[in-house]
């Protein structure tokens, strides 16, 4: 099986792009061909107008922030931000300025003379970036880079790469497998699954509106619901047992409804969907809500301040606006 | 059990055993060197007679040339193979076989291997054969009673101490380090050059120091492949207490050997810390 197919991507100058899926999708594998550690068989990757496809990684302008930040252990802090410098040849006293320069905007002016495993994660992780873009490439490619990070210092991290990257106007290729992160830091988001690109678009737009159900499902939470064309018209196989049109059979859709769209309302009053309770998480805040209805578990998001009527086993009424359901082909199980 | 019981208890055995056989005799050729005369009192005779005369300082540049020799050659062949075998081989079942076809000399008797190159190494041996056979050579090359012989007989038993350091420190490394690098711009051999090779000088020094402290010392291969030709220091030691029993003229050229030996190796170290 091939690790990548059929995949197109477009990165505009400065512009910040998330390539988000699961492991194994084929993220990094793509990162690997644009940065040149492995040749695509088919298919050509251009910078600029230029075709770099098999040029070798040394000779493409662009750099790499690793995964492990792969930070040269024989070398200080300085001397590792001035490898790529050095290698392109640029004079002595101008490798010092970018230097220093590069170590300022990581925040990390005096440490030239440390070694890395003298440094925390997160220097570390500051290093790498000052070593990539001390080169002023014109593309960043970044590997899963805040991965190893505490969650508070990944947050930190996440927005401060932001706003550096809107300071250098560097164009950013990002991998992780962090919707969060990705929503937080993108212009654009890359969903991959299986070597293909599943959609692309901002954060917003691949949150209310995504194209398939893996999508749906990666992204945020959402109730996944199956729907049947009855003449004419999709219904929802919820909340009563909607009689198959023996005509629709190959066209089946799934709704899909996210957590927070659903309310709760009387289950006496019209339209409302009967649903028990099943289950009441609190997260601070908000209450995740596992309904039950007529076989179905559904979930939904509550403000904290309705829980006097979400206890365990208590019959509510579901109801939703149209407008929130979003309709993507296919069915799920 | 407390811990400072463990901890005896883990060094004891090992303590005991270099003290009965390593650090007891070495106190005895020690102290054998500086006694003399009769009735026997202390004495500096016998370190004066070796370091007053030439022919010891002769022989001892001797053994440090063939030492030298033995641990550069050693290296040259060492590091390519090493690197074959961990980078270039994709087969695992042939790594594993290169690495036992390295390791099972080890596994022969010392003596034996040198025979068997005293007989390649021959007036009419394999090697001068294949040599004039090819028309490389007129007449046959005289490697037995040569420090030539005695470094190819050093080299082909201290290889696979290089192979193994190196092999260790090589593989060792993070593959992304190396790709970082090539990433930043630089070529293959640049990557060579400033990231594989500094990062797998410290497994290349530790064999070094083994081959080196190995072959200054060594007396085996010399003394068979040397003919009685070539003399180095292990070989008048040995004379001094297997012949002459002079134990106390043995002792101080013993002890003059492993002092010059680790005197080597200290500025080796020293030079190498400093880069």
């Amino acid at each position: 099986m091939a690790a990548l197919a059929d995949v197109s991507l477009t990165v505009e100058a400065g512009e910040f792009v998330a390539l988000l899926g699961p492991s194994g999708c084929g993220k990094t594998s793509l990162l690997r061909c644009i940065a040149g550690f492995v040749d695509p068989d088919q298919g050509a990757i251009i910078l600029d107008g230029e075709d770099i496809t098999g040029r070798p990684p040394n000779r493409r302008p662009l750099n790499t922030v690793f995964q492990n930040y792969a930070l040269f252990p024989h070398m200080t802090v300085a001397e590792n931000v001035a490898y790529g410098p050095r290698r392109r040849g640029v004079a002595r006293g101008e490798i010092q300025d970018s230097l220093k320069a590069a170590l300022a905007l990581v925040e990390l002016t005096g440490f030239e003379s440390r070694m890395p495993r003298e440094l925390s994660g997160g220097q570390q992780q500051r290093v790498a970036l000052a070593r990539a873009i001390v080169n002023k490439p014109r593309l960043l490619l970044l590997d899963e880079p805040l991965a190893a990070l505490d969650l508070k210092l990944r947050r930190q991290m996440q927005l401060e790469l932001k706003h550096l990257q809107a300071k250098l106007g560097i164009a950013f290729v990002f991998v992780t497998h962090d919707q969060e992160e990705a929503m937080t830091m993108a212009d654009q988001i890359v969903v991959m699954n299986q070597g293909r690109i599943e959609q692309s678009g901002s954060a917003a737009e691949i949150y209310t509106r995504p194209s398939s159900i893996f999508v749906a499902d990666f992204i945020g939470e959402a109730n996944l619901i199956p729907m049947r064309l009855e003449d004419g018209r999709l219904r929802a196989c919820i909340g009563g047992a909607p009689v198959t049109h023996p005509g629709a059979s190959a066209s089946s859709f799934t709704a899909v409804l996210r957590p927070e769209n659903i309310e709760v309302i009387d289950p006496m009053s019209a339209n409302a969907i009967t649903a028990r309770v099943t289950e009441v998480v609190d997260i601070g805040g908000h209450l995740l809500i596992h309904a039950d209805v007529s076989g179905r578990s559904i979930r939904l998001r509550r403000l904290g301040s309705e829980r006097g009527r979400l206890s365990t086993g208590a019959e509510i009424g579901l109801t939703w606006r149209p407008e929130n359901i979003h309709v993507v082909p296919g069915i799920v199980p | 059990m407390t811990d400072r019981s463990i901890q005896w208890l883990l060094i004891g055995f090992p303590l005991a055993f270099f003290s009965a056989f390593f650090i007891a005799p070495l106190v005895v050729v020690l102290v054998a060197s500086v006694m003399g005369g009769s009735p026997a009192r202390p004495t500096l005779a016998h370190y004066a007679r070796i370091l007053l005369d030439a022919y010891h300082w002769e022989i001892l540049l001797v053994t440090t040339r063939i030492a030298v020799a033995t641990t550069v050659v050693a290296t040259l062949l060492g590091f390519p193979l090493a690197y074959y075998l961990v980078r270039i081989v994709r087969a695992d079942w042939w790594r594993r076989a290169a690495v036992i076809l390295i390791v099972i000399p080890l596994f022969t008797s010392n003596i034996v291997r040198s025979f068997g190159w005293m007989v390649l190494l021959g007036r009419n041996g394999l090697v001068n054969d294949g040599l004039t056979a090819a028309g490389l050579v007129e007449r046959p090359i005289r490697f037995l009673g040569t420090e030539l012989g005695i470094v190819i007989g050093l080299v082909y038993i201290l290889l696979p101490f290089i192979v193994l350091t190196v092999g260790n420190a090589l593989s060792a490394i993070d593959r992304t380090i190396e790709q970082a690098a090539a990433d930043l711009g630089a070529g293959p051999f640049t990557v060579f050059r400033t990231v594989t090779l500094p990062l797998c000088l410290p497994g290349l020094m530790a064999g070094a120091v083994i081959v080196f402290a190995l072959s200054a010392t060594a007396y085996v291969t010399p003394a068979l492949l040397s003919s009685g030709r070539v003399t180095v220091f292990s070989i008048l030691i040995a004379q001094q207490y297997s012949s002459v029993f002079d134990f106390h003229y043995g002792g101080a050229l013993s002890i003059t050997l492993l002092v010059v030996t680790l005197a080597l190796l200290a500025c080796a170290s020293a030079l190498g810390r400093r880069r």
